[in-house]
């Protein structure tokens, strides 16, 4: 599904990741590492967010270099700890989200029914808490028709019901060929995430430890 | 006593300052950056202030705008509540805490403070003892009457915040192009106006005073060009926004084509009152023709401001130097009276540095 080729990050000279050769098969992936270990980066590399030299590849044609909008139509992504103004409303982000990744505005209002957070939909995002900003960014990484979708610690900040919520979703996507590269400091159940792939990012690179 | 001025100085004040940093920038250029005598300027500006009761309402009026922008920013800044550990304060005599509110106060309004300070000297000078009285009179209430506020916040009280919104709330969908023009009203209101303040005042000014004796679009695009040049700080702060909160539109899926029409967009909304004013010199100033390169000439201007910040990691001081490099570099070569061309030629630049540097920027700080 994604492979990478001399794929190097630096920040100024400090070199945070190098992954001469390595390929992340499709499927349920947990991507796992300590504290500043580099997994952030490396999501946020393949989300188009940080460059980087070399190639990452997706179904070995598309590159974010070459394809970049037809490579981020089919990736998702959400952050760790998202940072929206505080002035929009969640409205607007899916309504930009749907416009974007063209999806369908009523399931993602679905999906926020479902994490509690629909009554709050035209309420700008600075009323919200860091929980709620959580579930909407969440919700927002669903849209459209991703092939992958990226999903950095998705089960802090959120409620025990959310997480169930998200699992359950995040199967259900699998079932239909999506796949998923998971970052988790926290140990997660086998029925609820079955996860297929185990990675590590350790040392400025990434190793299968499966 | 040390202590708690330590740690409002760090907190409030220094923060004040810092994410202020680009209006000062703007303030600075504009009350100090004149090509010609600095000091005889703002003495003649002083003489106004202390001879005229209009001139001195207007001073007011502008002291006023500043400290309600002071007001606004402490009041919601101490209801933050990473700010929590200053409402240990609480424990000391309301006196007290009401005094390191006036600090912070004093330390914040300092800029009008100074210029009062010179104006009130003038005024003593010049015997315009009355001027002076209600300079001074005016600035200490300026200095006590919003530590009253800060208290409140403080006591977490049912507060006051200044400048909210409209009582009745209309949607108006928010575009990604439209989202830095948001963020403009909400967050740098005072900026936002201060800039449109001036650049109607440059425009105006042309507009009414300047009597052409042929036609000559060359003065009225240089005036124009000033005026784009004032939105350089503006322009500033989209980019800090843009990084800050608007990170994850990287991961869109949009065209360099589309993104670069959204700024084209965004920047064309942000210009819209100057564009619509400049028909105020039609035809006296220009011709419909030349229009479109007014228009073009400001968009792109501001265009490549805005591309220019994608290089690299480019600080205030060093985005002024190259701001005004920029407009000298232009105004040389407007004297050629290169005419439609210059104005496309800074479009294409404009479009090469963001198509060059949109995907590679990442902030290094």
């Amino acid at each position: 599904m994604l492979r990478f080729e001399n794929v190097q990050k630096l920040y100024g000279n400090f070199l945070a990741l190098d992954i001469p050769s390595f390929t992340i098969n499709n499927g349920l992936v947990w991507l796992k590492g300590e504290n500043g270990s580099g997994k952030t980066t490396l999501l946020k590399m393949i989300a188009g967010l940080h460059p980087f030299k070399g190639t990452i590849l997706l179904n070995d044609n598309l590159t974010i270099k070459n394809q970049r909008q037809q490579f981020l139509s089919l990736v998702n992504y959400a952050e760790a700890e998202p940072l929206y103004p505080s002035f929009l409303t969640a409205r607007d982000l899916v309504k930009l989200y749907c416009h974007a990744k063209k999806g369908d505005i009523q399931h993602t209002q679905r999906l926020l029914q479902q994490l509690h957070i629909y009554d709050d939909y035209k309420k700008p995002l600075g009323a919200y808490s860091s929980g709620m900003i959580k579930k909407l960014s969440l919700a927002l990484a669903f849209t459209g028709n991703p092939q992958l979708i990226l999903l950095d610690e998705p089960l802090i900040t959120i409620d025990a019901d959310a997480v169930n919520v998200i699992c359950a979703v995040i199967q259900q996507h699998v079932e239909k060929g999506v796949s998923f590269i998971i970052t988790s400091h926290q140990a997660v159940e086998q029925y609820q995430l079955p996860f297929n792939q185990v990675l590590l990012v350790a040392n400025r690179t990434i190793i299968n430890i499966n | 006593m040390r202590i708690v001025i330590s740690i409002l100085q760090r907190v409030l004040v220094n923060h004040f300052y810092k994410v202020n940093a680009g209006f000062f920038a703007f303030l600075f250029f504009l009350l100090f950056g004149m090509p010609n005598s600095v000091a005889g300027f703002h003495l003649a500006l002083i003489n106004g202030i202390i001879k005229s009761n209009s001139f001195l309402f207007v001073a007011f009026a502008l002291w006023t705008l500043y400290n309600l922008k002071c007001i606004n920013y402490t009041s919601k800044y101490l209801k933050e509540e990473k700010q929590n550990v200053l409402f240990t304060l609480n424990s000391l005599p309301v006196y007290a805490c009401w005094l390191y509110m006036v600090y912070v106060q004093v330390m914040i309004y300092m800029p009008v403070l100074l210029y009062a300070l010179a104006i009130v000297i003038v005024a003593i000078q010049k015997h315009y003892y009355s001027s002076a009285l209600y300079v001074v009179l005016f600035n200490i209430a300026s200095l006590l009457l919003p530590a009253i506020f800060y208290l409140n916040n403080l006591q977490k009280k049912q507060g006051f915040i200044l400048l909210k919104g409209p009582l009745l709330r209309i949607y108006l969908p928010k575009s990604l192009p439209l989202i830095p023009l948001f963020f403009l009203w909400h967050q740098r209101k005072q900026m936002l106006l201060v800039t449109k303040f001036f650049s109607f005042l440059a425009l105006s000014l042309f507009i009414k005073l300047y009597e052409p004796d042929h036609y000559d679009i060359r003065p009225l695009l240089l005036c124009c060009m000033v005026c784009a040049t004032a939105h350089s700080a503006i322009i500033f702060e989209v980019r800090e926004f843009e990084e800050q909160y608007l990170s994850f539109s990287r991961n869109l899926p949009f065209t360099y084509i589309k993104r670069f029409a959204q700024l084209l967009l965004m920047n064309f909304i942000l210009l819209l009152p100057e564009l619509l004013f400049l028909w105020k010199g039609y035809p006296l100033h220009f011709n419909i023709p030349d229009y479109f390169q007014l228009l073009l000439m400001m968009i792109s201007l501001l265009c490549l401001f805005y591309s220019v910040l994608l290089t690299g990691d480019i600080l205030m001081d060093a985005y002024v130097k190259i701001v005004f490099g920029i407009l000298a570099g232009l105004f040389f070569v407007v004297l050629y009276n290169p005419g439609i061309f210059l104005p496309c030629l800074v479009m294409i630049i404009s479009f090469g540095f963001y198509f060059s540097y949109y995907y590679d920027y990442e902030r290094q700080y």
